[in-house]
């Protein structure tokens, strides 16, 4: 058995498309949350500010997106939206390319609606005697949401924004279906070829608990370094 | 922002005159790439098998360069609708249906279909079409989602309950488990498939079933299917593939990974 | 864009036969996932450290990879062992795909769910706990009298939206032949190329459940709150 799983691994060479699969299931959940993170901050103070109009549309598109499932948001996108990109990317039919930006949008798209209630949640915890004492020393708006706000609704939002990444991660997964070839889509295939599904599952749910795991380290570390920075307790 | 506008009309521009053929002389494939012997994507990404070999046939006859675009066999004809790739080859059959979404080429090869069950099935022993569907009453088929047989059983057989699978292996793997009735997939498939321990408690219905069976669903053949409106292109690879069916390249490749001649003559 | 009617005439019925499925999955995985969950919550706040050890991997493996491999693992993995189909009983079970989502969708949601129960146990006060044991309450009694109302109390509004995670991770059957809403929409979108239509149309009834869903949930709250009264 353990020498099967080596000639499979070796031999065969599916380790290293694992890896590679690894790989890419990093960089579409850095980039769908990079993405998320980009467009959702934005879209919180919309929300934070109740800026009329704006601030409901921001409230539909993530509470529809919360709402469903993520494989049905992806299948929309997929099937969908891959004319749009192109045109507007403009990419010369690079398709592999061109799957790795679908992916990283649509994982972006779902990623957002959930930033977006993370940031709101750290702006509204902002004590409003801070902004208030701000604007009291003669900040203008756009200072005071630089140097207060925005740092305080960062720190606020951190342990928030761990759970969307842990998130996203797993939520590449499911680009898997529509042929990405990243981590899960690589281990069906294997599975496939070598009918060995059990043991390339296995080793599937292994890496990507690597994954969440090593993460939530890095996280863990980050949080304490800005809580030193704020001269914090913890 | 004049540059950019630029670029953006003149992609339009391109996009509409069938940009693969005079842009950058690549022609992307969409295939299933987890077929056996018709579209194998192996660890590194390579593809090979009965639809790579006829790509890679009309490829070097157009002198062009293959690139190909490995996706779940459902999802080829609606990407090829939004510009995933150029063409499509992979085992895909020609349908009225499908032909008002997108063209094809001459068709180049038909693969006869036959159902698969368990040694110990009623069926097993069936001689003909009849009575196959009428015993599929309330039992379990597995099809790849997509596929014309997939519709093909759901329009002879409705009352049989649908399985359907995202790839061939999938399929199989649930054949084997036992947890369909039967299945109906192309002889290739069934080649490879009785290939294998796992078929050991089971059995081909002995009937062959071909596309005159019910155009309708099953269609006319396989062809190469590639965007609506770009008859240039249609135009350079129907007469490269009536070349190669001509000169026996495809007739050698079926041998190759089917041990059989499904070759359709060019009709052109 | 113009609507295609004969399409959703054509989709709406299959959407709805699907939602039975996604309602049936999602009942199972809320009916079995709370009460499994509340007890895992308690076996990791267990004074044993082995039990609360294993507890907490249970939930570290479950909430630290994706459902969708979980599903493959319970689906095509356990059908590669003999053992698991010589056994009639094992197979029985394994065979059906529903069965096999549904004890994912439990699987999964029991871990969450021991996390929502864990923080609300921690947060109740020393000081009712010590109370409570003051007046002789024996340790079962205190759990049920004190801990678990006070903690069902504080939890239930994240438990809520753990529901939702719950309607919503039962579209991952669709992936192993399950027809339910998303496996159904899936199915039309390959056929009709009516993308848009049909995901507004899935949409619309993940939305009607997840409403109704958050309807339960608001008039348990309400119970609640009523039987804290003085």
């Amino acid at each position: 058995m353990s020498t099967d799983l080596l000639t499979l691994l070796t031999d065969q060479g599916w380790a290293l498309a694992l890896a590679k699969g690894c790989a890419l299931t990093i960089a579409a959940a850095l980039g769908g949350t990079a993405l998320g993170g980009v467009m959702g901050f934005p879209m919180a103070v919309l929300r934070w500010r109740a800026v009329p109009v704006l601030s409901q549309a921001v409230a539909v598109y993530s509470g529809l997106v919360r709402g469903v499932p993520g494989l049905l948001v992806i299948y929309l996108i997929f099937f969908g939206g891959v004319q749009a990109v192109e045109t507007l990317l403009h990419l010369g039919g690079n398709s592999a390319i061109l799957g790795f930006v679908m992916a990283v949008i649509a994982i972006g798209l779902i990623s957002c609606a959930y930033s977006v209630e993370v940031f709101r949640a750290a702006l509204q915890a902002i004590p409003r005697g801070q902004v208030e004492a701000a604007l009291a020393v003669g900040m203008s708006d756009l200072v005071a949401f630089r140097r207060i706000i925005a740092p305080l609704a960062l720190r606020h939002a951190l342990g928030g924004l761990n759970n969307v990444w842990q998130m996203t991660v797993k939520d590449t997964s499911l680009v898997s279906v529509v042929g990405l070839q990243e981590l899960m889509r690589v281990a069906a295939i294997a599975a496939g070829v070598t009918r060995s599904a059990l043991v390339f599952y296995i080793l599937a749910a292994a890496l990507y608990l690597a994954i969440t795991l090593i993460s939530q380290a890095l996280f863990l570390r980050a949080e304490k370094a800005l809580n030193l920075s704020f001269g914090g307790r913890s | 922002m004049k540059h950019t506008l630029c670029t953006f009309l003149t992609a339009g521009l391109i996009s509409v005159a069938g940009m693969a053929l005079a842009d950058n002389g690549i022609l992307r494939i969409g295939t299933e790439g987890d077929a056996p012997n018709f579209s194998m994507a192996d660890a590194a990404g390579n593809v090979t098998g009965f639809d790579a070999d006829v790509a890679n046939a009309l490829c070097a006859k157009l002198e062009m360069t293959c690139q190909f675009v490995v996706q779940s066999f459902s999802t080829l004809v609606p990407s090829m609708d939004t510009d995933r790739f150029d063409v499509i080859i992979s085992g895909l059959g020609i349908t009225d249906e499908r032909r008002e979404k997108i063209d094809y080429t001459i068709p180049y090869a038909s693969t006869p279909q036959y159902f698969v069950v368990a040694k110990d099935s009623p069926l097993a022993s069936a001689k003909d079409l009849d009575t196959i569907l009428a015993g599929l009453k309330g039992k379990t088929v597995g099809v790849v989602n997509g596929t014309t047989y997939a519709r093909f059983v759901a329009k002879m057989a409705p009352e049989a309950t649908l399985n359907t699978y995202e790839a061939t292996t999938q399929q199989l793997a649930d054949l084997a488990a036992g947890r369909v009735d039967a299945a109906l997939s192309d002889s290739p498939t069934w080649a490879d498939f009785f290939k294998t321990p796992e078929s050991a408690g089971y059995t081909k219905i002995d009937l062959r079933i071909l596309p005159t069976a019910d155009h309708e669903t099953l269609g006319y053949g396989m062809g190469v299917g590639l965007k609506k409106g770009n008859a240039a292109l249609q135009a350079k690879l129907d007469s490269a593939m009536c070349a190669l069916i001509t000169d026996g390249t495809i007739a050698a490749s079926s041998m190759k990974w089917f041990g059989e001649d499904y070759t359709l003559p060019c009709a052109k | 864009m113009t609507l295609d009617l004969e399409l959703i005439a054509m989709a709406l019925p299959l959407l709805a036969t699907g939602a039975l499925v996604t309602i049936k999955l999602a009942a199972v995985g809320v009916g079995v996932g709370l009460p499994l969950g509340l007890g895992l919550a308690l076996l990791r706040l267990a004074p044993n450290r082995l039990l609360a050890g294993l507890g907490d991997g249970y939930a570290g493996l479950f909430r630290g990879t994706p459902m969708l491999v979980q599903l493959f693992i319970l689906y095509y993995g356990l059908a590669e062992v003999p053992v698991i189909r010589q056994t009639p009983a094992l197979w029985w079970f394994f065979r059906d795909a529903l069965f096999c989502a549904g004890l994912a969708v439990v699987l999964n949601t029991t871990a969450y769910t021991s996390e929502i129960f864990r923080t609300a146990l921690r947060a109740i006060p020393q000081g009712q706990i010590e109370a409570a044991l003051a007046v002789g309450m024996r340790p079962w009694t205190l759990l049920t009298r004190i801990r678990l109302p006070l903690a069902f109390r504080n939890a239930l509004p994240v438990y809520a939206s753990e529901a939702i995670t719950v309607v919503k991770e039962t579209s991952l059957a669709s992936t192993i032949t399950v027809l339910e809403i998303t496996g159904q929409a899936k199915r039309l979108m390959s056929q009709t190329f009516g993308i848009l239509e049909i995901f507004a149309l899935a949409s619309l009834f993940y939305l009607v459940i997840n409403l109704a869903c958050l309807g339960a949930f608001a008039v348990l709250e309400r119970r609640q709150a009523r039987g804290m009264r003085p």
